[in-house]
């Protein structure tokens, strides 16, 4: 008798643990490949002279701008991604004034081919992405940025920058943002504070509020 | 008491939370993230990150508590099997370099980027 009952209790567990499990089927595989489908970004490659980069920051003048520098395959970035689609992206009213350029880059292996899963992590497709397979616009804005770990330059990925409307890409290298973040070791956190989603999603709004022609 | 199931299971622990430490710690340089836990799973894991020095404190109190059972002075009145209790410090030991080797693994990449 008992063993009737266990074995009609692991039975039941069987059946809990399948039907959990069918449950969670539909989120797998097919559905994410659709949907990449249906929003699949488009990917611009970056040239030597940053191009179209360079010509989309500038058009887009009178309009707060994002810019984002990760491999598409790298956990941190991802959950910088997603923490940028989560706290900012989604949280700002529709008629912000707001750009966002994403500029992947390989360096722990990544290819364009990740981009698009990356992308989905935004939460929005008014984000331009574009892909640096030489990581010359890293080395470029390391430069620019003043990235070093003691006397060592380190390159630029994995950060998270504000442009204000004003700003104007006319030197060489990208001009320098009005803030930003990083999640990249060695760096001077004074000089250069870590990622943190929700206070960048702070500054982003006071950038905005700041640069409405309403105010 | 037989020791020796309490004593694998701790091991065990200890061996598998390293590797989750592990796993945390080079989670930015790893480019299987993606490939095997896909883009969520990678978040997550990048999330989670966090708790990587409190996966190695366990793994390192888990290695103590087996060191303890295998060391301790057995009660008068237990049964003991020297040869069991020898194989069995034999295994925390190699549990423990392991353990050591990994979670100092774990910790590389702060300090080699």
């Amino acid at each position: 008798m008992s063993s009737h009952f266990r074995s009609f209790g692991s039975r039941s567990l069987y059946g809990v643990v399948l039907g959990l499990s069918a449950l969670t089927l539909p989120g797998c595989g097919d559905h994410k490949a659709a949907s990449q489908v249906e929003s699949a970004p488009k990917v611009m490659l970056l040239n030597g002279d940053d191009q179209p980069l360079r010509e989309d920051f500038n058009r887009d003048q009178g309009f707060v701008r994002l810019m984002v520098v990760v491999d598409p395959i790298c956990p941190e970035c991802l959950r910088g991604l997603a923490d940028m689609g989560d706290d900012v992206l989604a949280k700002l009213p529709k008629e912000a004034r707001i750009k966002v350029y994403v500029v992947h880059e390989p360096v722990i292996g990544g290819s364009d081919k990740d981009i698009p899963a990356a992308a989905e992590l935004l939460h929005t497709t008014l984000a331009h992405h574009y892909w640096n397979p030489t990581g010359d616009f890293g080395r470029q804005m390391s430069q620019v940025l003043g990235l070093l770990h003691g006397s060592s330059p380190v390159f630029a990925w994995d950060i998270y920058m504000i442009y204000p409307p004003n700003a104007v890409w006319s030197g060489k290298g990208p001009p320098q943002p009005s803030y930003l973040m990083h999640q990249l070791p060695g760096l001077d956190n004074q000089k250069f504070p870590p990622w943190d989603g929700k206070l960048f999603a702070t500054k982003v709004s006071d950038i905005l509020a700041i640069s409405d022609p309403k105010n | 008491m037989n020791e020796k199931p309490r004593v694998v299971g701790v091991t065990g622990g200890a061996v598998g939370l390293s590797a989750l430490a592990l796993a945390f710690g080079v989670c930015c340089v790893a480019p299987w993230a993606v490939t095997i836990l896909g883009v969520a799973g990678a978040v997550l894991l990048a999330r989670l990150a966090f708790i990587q020095p409190y996966v190695v404190a366990t793994t390192i109190v888990l290695l103590g508590f087996g060191f303890w059972c295998v060391y301790r002075r057995p009660r008068q009145d237990a049964a003991c099997d020297v040869t069991q209790r020898r194989r069995l410090r034999w295994l925390v030991w190699g549990a423990a370099i392991i353990v050591i080797a990994i979670d100092i693994a774990s910790f590389a990449p702060r300090f080699l980027l």
